[in-house]
């Protein structure tokens, strides 16, 4: 970290504390030139050297990715064997790296049908530099934002084991002003050919900033139609009225830490869950359910976090499974151990549903990219397009009829229905008939459905057709928000690591980090290499710890987050939100408290 | 770009041809057709090349950020196959004030399409892409 010890010679956050959006714009550039990752002094460029194949291995393609040691770009292979996809790639000065990319081939190459690539930025930064060294966005980059996270402070009233990012740990506070925030808004903001629509506010905690629905109005002043704050909720557990104030602010849904349904799984935020839903009920605040997947720790309760999430849907409206990124040197037997990829989840889940929910009914994030294409078609503007790479992530819907779960794809052909879509646009931009196309259009959408499986509630009157034809044919973005309403949507993204880096899903990401130097990072490097962007340009603007508590007069301590678990169980509602999910008696007040602490929250 | 020498100043072309597997499968071969120095008084020469080799880093820079301008193709897209790379090096004299080159780009997915683009570069202290036409 030579080059910021440098680069703080000549930045220094504190004298920034009064500055104006227009301070922030003409010094950034500068700053940003300082920031960006160096060959030689920060890595090195090994792509000359070919990877290595082996017998009984089946190449799919060549890829670029990154040694997990010095961060140097290298060729890797990406193959199948034994029926699941590994990448493989050797840096010349430490060694070879095997890792699983995907753990079923069957499922790999369905999803590689999906891919849509996207048409990239209009107002790029230079490629001064390789990828990933040169993030910014550049004009490789294939995707736009379709969400842009905003990390609105370091601090965190947890501190978990796993975590180097909270401020005690990092040595610094990283919470830029609130004139600094509508900087970086801004930058995201001024994207062509497509401003960014919608933003995730994350920390650290960002519920322990006391400007926070400040924060959410700013994101909605300057444009953004979708907010979503990223969080642990424990402070909504508390202060009901600041769930209704973060929605009355503009705040869409909450996106919350929730790693299993029972204390061992789910330390987190387990006791207070019941607490955070009730507050959010109030405010009418949505909330999509966030676990982390870790196999051999909360696998087994993927199917119970579904069914949670069902019991709740008249306040959670998805959960997005993430499959763990493993972060810093990990040996690869243990590597091994906790590695769960996308078709590894998906099969667990159909294992843990009785098959209600099964592998097929999952698609990759691009599969829904037909709809973008056909909106583009119609109003001749281009529109926000997930043409995220397809081993990134996957989605699926799913109904609730009586004791039954019901996957939106058993009763429309989706595949059909999709391609259909994407003929009709490409009919309307040779310039086909409208209305002769709505009308092949709509047939399909009618042919697509089997009425026979449809939820009750949407086959009554032939509402499902309907909703339907006011999503797709007159884009009515109303009748997509009672969709989800009707609904809870299953997702997964699976951020990459060092290991499984591969450059082409980092050229086609839709989830970007902006940065205070104003830059959109794409997530896979933000995180993935903290040294050269998360890391290095949050020290660059952070103020160390007993500064701020100067400044601020504050103490860092005091945010630490001391939990009552008597108080918390007790009482129905704790008993009511888990009932039919867990056993609740069977767990003791004291193996509660041991859950607590083991993970790092002290109990009183 | 290659650097302005007030002696000497070259113009590199490239020679791709590997297989594209992201969105679809395709293989794809990118050749330069014509390379010529524009002068001052607008008359067009033909350069003459001076030598083939082998692409340095700078020059997989080079041509990257021509394939993303031109096709929106990036050096990890062509890396996806096994990619067949050549330089050809152009000597361009002191009075050219502006290169066109003209490249051939060929796709091959279930059927062939050929598609030609004139680029047009213009020297300053570095040669800069400033312009792509697509010619048919």
């Amino acid at each position: 970290m030579k080059s910021l010890e440098h680069l703080r010679l000549t930045l220094d956050y504190k004298s920034m504390l009064s500055y104006k959006v227009k301070d922030f714009e003409s010094l950034m550039p500068q700053i940003r030139k300082e920031l960006l990752p160096r060959p030689d002094r920060d890595y090195k460029i090994f792509i000359s050297l070919e990877p290595l194949e082996r017998e009984g291995e089946r190449v799919i393609e060549y890829t670029f990715s990154l040694c997990p040691e010095c961060r140097s770009l290298l060729r890797a292979v990406i193959y199948e064997k034994e029926g699941k996809i590994f990448i493989r790639k050797k840096c010349p000065e430490h060694g070879e790296f095997e890792e699983v990319y995907w753990g079923d081939s069957e499922l790999y190459y369905k999803f590689r049908r999906w891919q849509y690539d996207g048409k990239g930025i209009k107002n790029p930064l230079s490629t001064e530099f390789f990828c990933p060294y040169n993030c910014g966005l550049c004009m490789r980059h294939k995707s736009h934002p379709a969400l842009i996270n905003l990390v609105a402070t370091n601090r965190c009233d947890l501190s978990c084991w796993y975590c180097f990012f909270f401020a005690e740990r990092a040595g610094y506070v990283y919470e830029p002003t609130l004139e600094h925030i509508r900087y970086m808004i801004r930058v995201a903001r001024r994207l062509q050919p497509l401003p960014a629509k919608a933003i995730q506010i994350t920390g650290g905690e960002p519920l322990l900033r006391d400007d926070i629905v400040e924060i959410v109005k700013i994101a909605k002043e300057e444009g953004m139609t979708h907010v979503q704050v990223n969080t642990n909720g424990i402070r909504l557990a508390f202060e009901p009225d600041l769930a209704i104030k973060l929605r009355e602010a503009g705040t869409n849904v909450l996106y919350l830490s929730f790693d299993g349904v029972s204390p061992i799984t789910n330390p987190k935020n387990h006791w207070e869950i019941p607490y955070i839903l009730e507050s959010c009920r109030k405010a009418h605040l949505g909330i999509v359910l966030v676990p982390t997947v870790i196999k051999g720790y909360n696998d087994h309760e993927l199917g119970d976090i579904i069914k949670f999430g069902i019991k709740h849907m008249d306040i959670i409206r998805g959960v997005n499974f993430q499959p763990v990124s493993i972060t810093g040197r990990v040996p690869r037997a243990e590597r091994e151990a906790l590695r769960i990829t996308i078709p590894e989840a998906i099969k667990k889940i159909e294992e843990q549903t009785d098959s209600q929910i099964s592998s097929e009914d999952w698609y990759p994030v691009p599969f829904v990219v037909p709809i973008s294409h056909f909106v583009e078609a119609i109003t001749k503007k281009p529109q926000i397009s997930f043409t995220t790479h397809f081993a990134c992530g996957a989605a699926t819907y799913v109904f609730k009829e009586k004791d039954e779960i019901i996957p939106i794809t058993r009763f429309i052909d989706v595949e059909n229905l999709f391609l259909q879509i994407e003929k009709t646009s490409r009919e309307l931009e040779r310039g086909a008939n409208k209305y002769i196309t709505y009308l092949r259009l709509f047939k399909t959408l009618y042919s697509s459905i089997k009425w026979s499986k449809v939820p009750s509630r949407l086959r009554s009157r032939r509402k499902l057709l309907k909703l339907l034809f006011n999503i797709f044919i007159r884009h009515d973005y109303e009748a997509l928000g009672e969709f989800h309403y009707k609904t809870l949507f299953l997702g997964m993204m699976h951020f990459m690591d060092l290991y499984n880096h591969d450059i082409s899903r980092v050229q086609r990401c839709c989830i970007h980090y902006v940065t205070p130097d104003g830059r959109l990072v794409p997530f896979c490097t933000f995180n993935v290499i903290p040294e050269f962007y998360r890391d290095r340009i949050q020290k660059a603007f952070g103020i160390p710890i007993k500064e701020w508590e100067k400044i601020t007069g504050k103490r860092i301590i005091n945010y630490k987050y001391r939990r009552n678990i008597e108080k918390l169980v007790e009482g129905d509602l704790y008993r009511a939100c888990y009932s039919g999910i867990i056993d609740i008696d069977s767990i003791s007040i004291s193996e509660h408290k041991k859950y607590s602490r083991k993970f790092g929250v002290p109990t009183i | 770009m290659n650097k302005k020498n007030f002696k000497e100043l070259y113009f590199n072309s490239y020679f791709v041809a590997t297989q594209l597997t992201i969105p679809q499968k395709e293989n794809i071969v990118i050749r330069p057709l014509s390379v010529k120095g524009v002068t001052e008084e607008h008359e067009e020469i033909e350069l003459t090349k001076i030598a083939e080799s082998d692409l340095t880093l700078d020059d997989y820079l080079d041509l990257e950020a021509r394939l993303v301008k031109t096709i929106f193709v990036t050096l990890t897209d062509i890396f996806h196959g096994t990619p067949r790379l050549r330089k050809y090096v152009y000597k361009v004299p002191p009075s050219i004030t502006e290169i066109i080159e003209v490249i051939e780009v060929r796709r091959e997915n279930n059927e062939e399409k050929i598609t030609r683009y004139k680029l047009v570069y213009n020297i300053t202290t570095i040669i800069n892409l400033v312009k792509v036409i697509r010619l048919n």
